[in-house]
Formats: structure tokens, C-alpha cells, sequence
């Protein structure tokens, strides 16, 4: 506790021991004072990672998850992609928005035995999130962006994109005796192989 | 005077700090060559002060981004020349960073000691670049939109750290207020604060080392002040002068009449939408020569491009400082850095090339969709300038609420696969409102209702034709029959003034139907008594209401009814449902009912809204700015 200590190394009038658990007491306060804003803002900061899912458009109870794209009778049964714009409920953060267009799916509609038969597919280029077109003139998708080439039934043809179209759940519900599609759009991570559903 | 300053002096030592900072030693005097960094300094404090400008008027939120930047550029005074400047300020630096780090390789000014302030200026190099990529979003318009969604998932290629960090940036999974909010904080707040500290450190090591002057020296030894930074004065002037020739680019092609803010300064393209593709969304032009590399190497994983060979040249960057020990590896420095800059002049000019060609099909798409999204953006604004504005839910809801822009999608999304929608005689080949369908199946809708499509009608020659009942089974039907047997024949027999006064009752049966689409284009005050004479050769001479109701007179079941005939109730039911007693109860060919359950909205393949904005559009009726309202403006 005083200048008597033997090993003291600096002729410093400094009391050694004392030093010691000054700096060390001053690098831990200081440390703290220092990390607290930060450890105040990190929940908002960090939220983004915590809220994995926002809640679900709540159309129907057992449509959860589902939208409805277009009568049946819309869907001429030509096996053509055709575009249709996805409504849903919505929340982003603060607002929340009814009917709101949030993307575009492809339809293609082949029956089969005179039973209907409709595949969708996102229009988000599994490369890296552009929007797909359908070419009618070549009979396939191609991505504007990094021009990625996808067959009909979603298959990759040609580009950057490590997988084919993202296929997505289809359900036919009867409605007052119209049929209807109903679609589960989602989103999926771009850029990879394996289809990894976001959200 | 002297005595407060000496005061001043004693109390701060300001004496010493502005002598040091002005006279700076500089061996071999002042050159142009050590201009680079200033002007970045100079970059910087433009984009500093003029970032805090447009902060005051932004607002960073799904329905008020795009809202405040069109604000700030059509509508507040000078908007558009405070955005250009900070936009293309912005484009000088990146260019004025790779001056300096050209310079600064040539000279090996990364040599012991200048090593930790050379990664320094790389550091700054790589906030410089993530401020231009924050800030291309921040207008929320299509083109930053998707190109920043690019972005965004090329970040979470990233191994490991990538996927969260995305989530982190972009506020959640997807796109939304907390995107703009986290993007604007980046923008304004984190990374200017970085780039300032940095700075800060990059100038501090600068001044501890010297400069690292040129040899050999050509003149005497100087200081900054006044020699160097004369120099450093012209060239921030010169590069002022440069942003204010991109600024006013278009100014001497300016349409008078037009505003300035739709013709100068930075872009604002239409706002984001998730649910409408951008064909032409690229980065911005100096991350080009990166979207380039993503499509050369689209044989390997996106990783590779997107992540692994961008990283691998900032890699060989910072490790210039080892290379250069050797008299060959300052050689291959230089070299190293030539070819890079050579390298990606190249792959910028082939990706703008690849687009701009006018030649390939994917060149004319981009091309197309440029055209398109500018149009767009060009509507937009329009409709924010009307006197309505725009509304609390922003200006996506005015894009679709328009009948001018959603008409022709809801059209060819709808009707086109029978029906087209050009002009006969010609026209303008680059319309938005042209829709050609290869083989139509049904009738061309051009201007339904009017008089010059009832004409056609009437017309013993256009009624067979695919314009009108050419390709559908009314070819062979009495409608067909009826103008043969009437007015074919009549056309044929009657000679002199008969015939002039038999063309001239046609014009007035025509003109009369016409009138009952109570079309604003068609509305000529002075017609009035050829309408009625009209009414009247409907009812008796021609008697179409042997087969038509035409108000009190005739009966419906056989065809469509004439009462009304195009207008907008008329419309809105026909193709609700045209097996409707009012229509083809019996003689429908293949058309299909839209919105046949009126109590059921969702059952519908059109809804009311979409319905309602077709019948407007067809009909030519949607917002117009006064000064060039069409006949067609509400």
C-alpha cells in the first residue's frame, strides 16, 4: 500500500499495488461505461434475428399461409405460364395492409384426365432475387438480370443459378361452386443449391 | 486587435495548430499530382453538407421515401440540383479514389512506414463504396429496389456471418420500413461516423509521415499553404465544375414548359414495387464491372462471383505493402493495379455495351424496360403533381388506381389473349396502349364505342375483317347478314345524291350510337340533330331494333342491347357478363364472364377495382395534367 514495496521496477512516486488495482478497477468501469450504450442498443439492433417469422396473413383458417391467386376458369389449360400478382395481408413492422400486391407467381394449368392440374412457381430468380419472365418466342423463363434459363416445369437450363424455379404449394378450393387457386407464396434464399424456405 | 489574438493565442495555442496545419513541408514543391486525396476531403465535405440538406426533407418509410425524394425533386426549390450534386458527387469519388490509389501505387507510397495508413485508405475505400450502396435505395424507386435486393443477397453469400448479417441490414426477411430505416442509418449515420474517424487517422498518419514526394525534385522545397493548396483549390473546383456539367447534362436538350426537376439531376425512377418485375435492374455504373464478373463466371457457384473474387482483389490490395518490398513487386503493384483498373473499364464497357446494343433480343428487352420504367416514373409524378397528391397510402396507390398504366397490363393479362388492341390505320408503333395479339380471336377494341369503330361496324368490308368479327363465330351470324343484305346492296344500287344521302344516314345512325358511350372525346355539341336523326333511322329505317333494344323500343334476348351501348355501365356489365339477358344470352362465343358473382368479390377473376380501371381505360378516361389534357382527360 506504500512506496515501501521492494519490486518496484519505475522510480515512479506511484504507489505500485495501488496501481495495480487502479488500472485495473479503471479499465473495468471505464469498460462498462464505455459498452453501455451498446449493450443498450443491441436488442433493437439484434431484433431482426429474433423475429424469424412475422405473423401470418390471416385470410382463412384453413388457407393460413395460402393465397388466392384466380378462379380456375382464369386458366386456360394450355400448360403456358402465365403471371398473376399475389395479394396478402401484410405487416411490415408498424403497418399492417390489407390485400397488398407483395409478388408474382407463375401458373401453368395441365390437365390430366380432365382433372386440373396446376403447378406455380415464384417469379423470384433463385439466383439472386430479380424477377423471372416468361419468353413465349424460345418457351422458357429467363432471368433479366444474369440471364438464367429455366424450362417450363421450372427446370434450370442454362446461367448462374444453382437450382430450377421455386415451386410452390398449390391447393384448388371450391368456393360457392368456383374453383379457385390458392397459392403458399413464400420466399426462398437465393444463390444456393438447396431450396431453404426465408421467414 | 493584435492584443486579443495574442490573448487567444495564450489560452488555445491556435498560433501553432493553423501553422501546422498550413505549412506543411513539401520537398521538391507543390504538384499536381498530390491533388487525389484533397479532393476526396473536398468529396466528402459535399456530401456531408449536402446529405444533411436532403436529411432535413427525407423521410425514410415504405409509403414516404420515394414520396419525399419526388418531393424534394419536382417541388422544392433547387431539389433537383441539391440531388444531382450529392449523386454524381458520389460518382467523382469513386472515380477520385482510384486516381489517388493509382497515385499512390505508382509513387509506392505503401512502403515502411506508409503501410497501416495505406490499409487505412483502403478502409476508407471500402466506406466510400458501402455509402454508395446504401444510398442507391434510399429514393426506394424501382431501379434501387431490385438492384439493391441483388445486393442484398450477395451479401448472405457470404459463409457463415452472411445470413444473419443480411437479416441484420435489411431489418427482417423481407423488404420493408425497417430496410429504409437500418439503410439510412447506415447511409448518414454509421458509415459517414466511420469514414470521419478514419479520415481523421488517414490524415493524421499522413502529416506524421510526410509526404512521400516525388523524385526527382523539380523545384525548391514549399509548404501547402499557399502553393499546394492552390493547387488543391482548382482541382475541387475542377471537379465541381465537372458535377455541375453531369448536373445540368440535359439542360441544353431541355423541353421549355417541362420542369427542370423532370429533366436534371440524379434519376427518380417509378416507385418500388415487389410486384412489378424490372427488367433493366442493374447496379449502379461503377458496380457494373462486378454484375459483369457475376455473369462471366456464371459456370461456378454465385459465391465465387459474387463474394470470393471481389474478395480475393481487396486481398491482393492490402497486401501490397509486402509485395512492394521488392523492387519487382512495386513493378507488379503497378501493373497489378493498371490491369485492374484496365479490367474493369473493360467489363463496364461490355455490360453497358451487352445492354445497350440495340441489336440482341436481351439487349432490346433492357432497352424496352427502360422505356418502360421511365414512362412509369414519368406517370408517376404526374399523378403526385395533381392537384389530389398524393395519398396518405403513397404513390404505389396512384399507380394503381391509374387506368393509363394499369389498363394495358390488366388488358394483356385479360383480354389479349383473343382480343387486340391497336390502331387500324397505323399510328405510333411504340404506344403503351398498342397491344397486337398475333392471331386475334376476337374484335380489336381500339377505340370501342367511338365513331369510328361503329363505322367499322357498318362497314360491309370491315365487319368480316379480324378487326371485327373476322376470327369469331359472328362471321357467319345476322349482324353480318343484316350490313350485306342492307348496306352492301344499297352501297351497290344507289347512285348520285341517293347515295351521298344513304352514306349520310349511316353517319348519322353511327353518330348517334356513338353518343350513347357519352364518350368525352366524342362529345361535339353541334351534332345534336344528327343524333336525333340518328335515334330515329335506328328505330324505323334501319329497324336494328328487330334484333337490338335501343331504349323504349325492341326487346333484349337476340343482341346486345344499344342502349347505352359502350358507355361505362354498358362496359362494366358486358364483360361482368356477357351471357347476360342485356347481351349474347344465347349466341356468347367463348367469352368469358369476369365478375359474374357480384356478391362474392373473391370468386371473380377480375374485381370491381380492376374492372372498373379497364372500362376507364378502354374508354380513354384517366387523369391528364392540364396543359396536355387529350380529349380524353376526366
Amino acid at each position: 500500500m506504500n512506496s515501501l514495496s521492494a519490486d518496484t521496477s519505475s522510480p515512479s512516486t506511484q504507489p505500485p499495488r495501488r496501481s495495480f488495482f487502479a488500472r485495473i478497477a479503471a479499465t473495468i468501469a471505464g469498460g462498462i461505461a464505455l459498452v453501455f450504450p451498446f449493450a443498450a442498443g443491441s436488442g433493437v439492433l439484434f431484433d431482426p434475428l429474433r423475429r424469424r417469422k412475422q405473423e401470418a396473413a390471416g385470410d382463412e383458417k384453413q388457407m393460413a399461409g395460402y393465397s388466392r391467386i384466380c378462379a380456375l376458369d382464369a386458366l386456360p389449360a394450355d400448360g403456358m405460364p402465365r403471371q398473376f400478382v399475389v395479394t396478402a395481408d401484410t405487416a411490415d413492422a408498424w403497418t399492417r395492409t390489407r390485400g397488398q400486391h407483395v409478388g408474382m407467381v407463375f401458373l401453368l394449368r395441365k390437365d390430366e384426365g380432365g382433372n386440373p392440374k396446376v403447378s406455380a412457381f415464384t417469379a423470384t430468380c433463385p439466383h439472386l432475387g430479380c424477377a423471372v419472365e416468361f419468353d413465349a418466342a424460345v418457351d422458357q423463363f429467363e432471368c433479366p438480370c444474369h440471364v438464367s434459363g429455366f424450362a417450363k416445369d421450372g427446370r434450370k437450363l442454362f446461367g448462374p443459378s444453382l437450382r430450377g424455379l421455386d415451386a410452390l404449394d398449390v391447393k384448388l378450393a371450391d368456393k360457392g361452386g368456383t374453383q379457385e387457386v390458392w397459392v403458399a407464396f413464400r420466399h426462398f434464399r437465393a444463390g444456393v443449391a438447396e431450396r431453404i424456405p426465408v421467414g | 486587435m493584435s492584443r486579443f489574438f495574442d490573448w487567444l493565442d495564450h489560452r488555445t495555442g491556435y498560433r501553432t495548430l493553423v501553422h501546422d496545419a498550413l505549412y506543411e513541408h513539401i520537398p521538391g514543391g507543390a504538384r499536381w499530382r498530390y491533388v487525389w486525396g484533397s479532393t476526396l476531403t473536398f468529396c466528402f465535405f459535399v456530401q456531408v453538407v449536402t446529405g444533411l440538406v436532403l436529411w432535413m426533407a427525407y423521410s425514410p418509410s415504405r409509403q414516404t421515401a420515394w414520396e419525399s425524394v419526388y418531393y424534394i425533386q419536382h417541388i422544392m426549390t433547387a431539389g433537383w440540383l441539391l440531388r444531382g450534386v450529392h449523386h454524381f458527387t458520389a460518382h467523382a469519388m469513386v472515380v477520385l479514389l482510384a486516381l489517388h490509389f493509382l497515385q499512390v501505387v505508382i509513387d509506392g507510397a505503401y512502403r515502411a512506414p506508409r503501410e497501416i495508413n495505406f490499409w487505412i485508405g483502403l478502409v476508407l475505400m471500402q466506406i466510400v463504396l458501402a455509402l454508395a450502396l446504401t444510398g442507391y435505395l434510399l429514393p426506394w424507386d424501382q431501379k434501387g429496389y431490385w438492384a439493391t435486393k441483388v445486393a442484398t443477397s450477395m451479401m448472405a453469400l457470404v459463409p457463415i456471418v452472411g445470413e444473419p448479417l443480411q437479416r441484420l441490414v435489411v431489418g427482417g426477411n423481407e423488404y420493408g420500413h425497417h430496410t429504409l430505416t437500418r439503410f439510412f442509418a447506415l447511409h448518414a449515420g454509421v458509415l459517414p461516423g466511420l469514414l470521419l474517424v478514419f479520415l481523421a487517422m488517414h490524415l493524421a498518419l499522413f502529416r506524421r509521415h510526410g509526404l512521400q514526394a516525388r523524385q526527382p525534385y523539380r523545384r525548391p522545397d514549399t509548404t501547402f499553404w499557399p502553393d499546394q493548396l492552390l493547387r488543391d483549390a482548382v482541382a475541387c473546383v475542377a471537379v465541381m465544375i465537372v458535377v455541375l456539367v453531369l448536373v445540368l447534362w440535359n439542360y441544353p436538350s431541355a423541353e421549355p414548359g417541362v420542369p427542370l426537376g423532370s429533366q436534371l439531376g440524379a434519376e427518380l425512377g417509378a416507385p418500388a414495387n415487389p410486384a412489378e418485375s424490372y427488367a433493366a435492374a442493374r447496379p449502379e455504373l461503377y458496380f457494373l464491372f462486378l454484375f459483369q464478373i457475376l455473369k462471366l463466371l456464371s459456370a461456378f457457384p454465385p459465391v465465387i462471383g459474387a463474394v470470393a473474387v471481389p474478395g480475393l482483389i481487396l486481398l491482393s490490395l492490402f497486401l501490397m505493402p509486402f509485395i512492394g518490398r521488392w523492387n519487382f513487386g512495386r513493378r507488379f503493384n503497378v501493373v497489378w493495379t493498371i490491369a485492374l483498373l484496365v479490367g474493369a473499364c473493360v467489363l463496364t464497357v461490355l455490360a453497358w455495351r451487352h445492354d445497350h446494343n440495340g441489336t440482341s433480343t436481351e439487349s432490346q428487352r433492357y432497352l424496352a424496360a427502360v422505356t418502360a420504367a421511365h414512362n412509369e416514373a414519368e406517370r408517376t409524378v404526374e399523378l403526385a403533381s395533381a392537384p389530389s397528391g398524393i395519398p396518405p397510402a403513397g404513390a404505389l396507390a396512384l399507380l394503381h388506381t391509374d387506368p393509363k398504366t394499369r389498363g394495358p397490363k390488366l388488358f394483356r393479362q385479360h383480354c389479349a389473349a383473343c382480343h387486340s388492341h391497336v390502331d387500324p390505320a397505323g399510328g405510333d408503333a411504340n404506344s403503351p396502349d398498342r397491344i397486337a395479339v398475333e392471331k386475334p380471336t376476337a374484335s380489336n377494341l381500339w377505340k370501342f364505342g367511338s365513331r369510328e369503330w361503329i363505322a367499322g361496324m357498318l362497314d360491309p368490308e370491315k365487319i368480316v375483317d379480324p378487326h371485327y368479327f373476322g376470327n369469331t363465330a359472328f362471321k357467319e351470324g345476322e349482324m353480318v347478314t343484316w350490313v350485306n343484305d342492307n348496306i352492301a346492296t344499297q352501297l351497290a344500287d344507289l347512285e348520285g345524291d341517293e347515295l351521298a344521302e344513304f352514306r349520310r344516314k349511316i353517319e348519322d345512325v353511327t353518330i348517334a350510337l356513338a353518343s350513347e358511350a357519352g364518350l368525352v372525346r366524342e362529345m361535339i355539341a353541334d351534332l345534336d340533330a344528327r343524333v336525333t336523326a340518328g335515334r330515329e333511322a335506328i328505330v324505323n329505317e334501319f329497324a336494328c331494333i328487330d334484333c337490338h333494344k335501343f331504349h323504349d323500343n325492341g326487346d333484349l334476348g337476340l343482341a346486345p342491347d344499344l342502349t347505352g351501348y359502350a358507355s361505362r355501365d354498358w362496359l362494366y356489365a358486358f364483360i361482368s357478363n356477357p351471357e347476360h339477358e342485356r347481351f349474347y344470352p344465347e349466341t356468347n362465343d367463348r367469352m368469358p364472364a369476369f365478375v359474374p358473382n357480384s356478391d362474392d368479390p373473391a370468386a371473380n377473376r377480375l374485381t370491381a377495382e380492376e374492372l372498373t380501371l379497364l372500362v376507364s381505360w378502354l374508354r380513354g378516361e384517366w387523369y391528364e395534367p392540364a396543359a396536355t389534357a387529350n380529349a380524353g382527360a376526366e
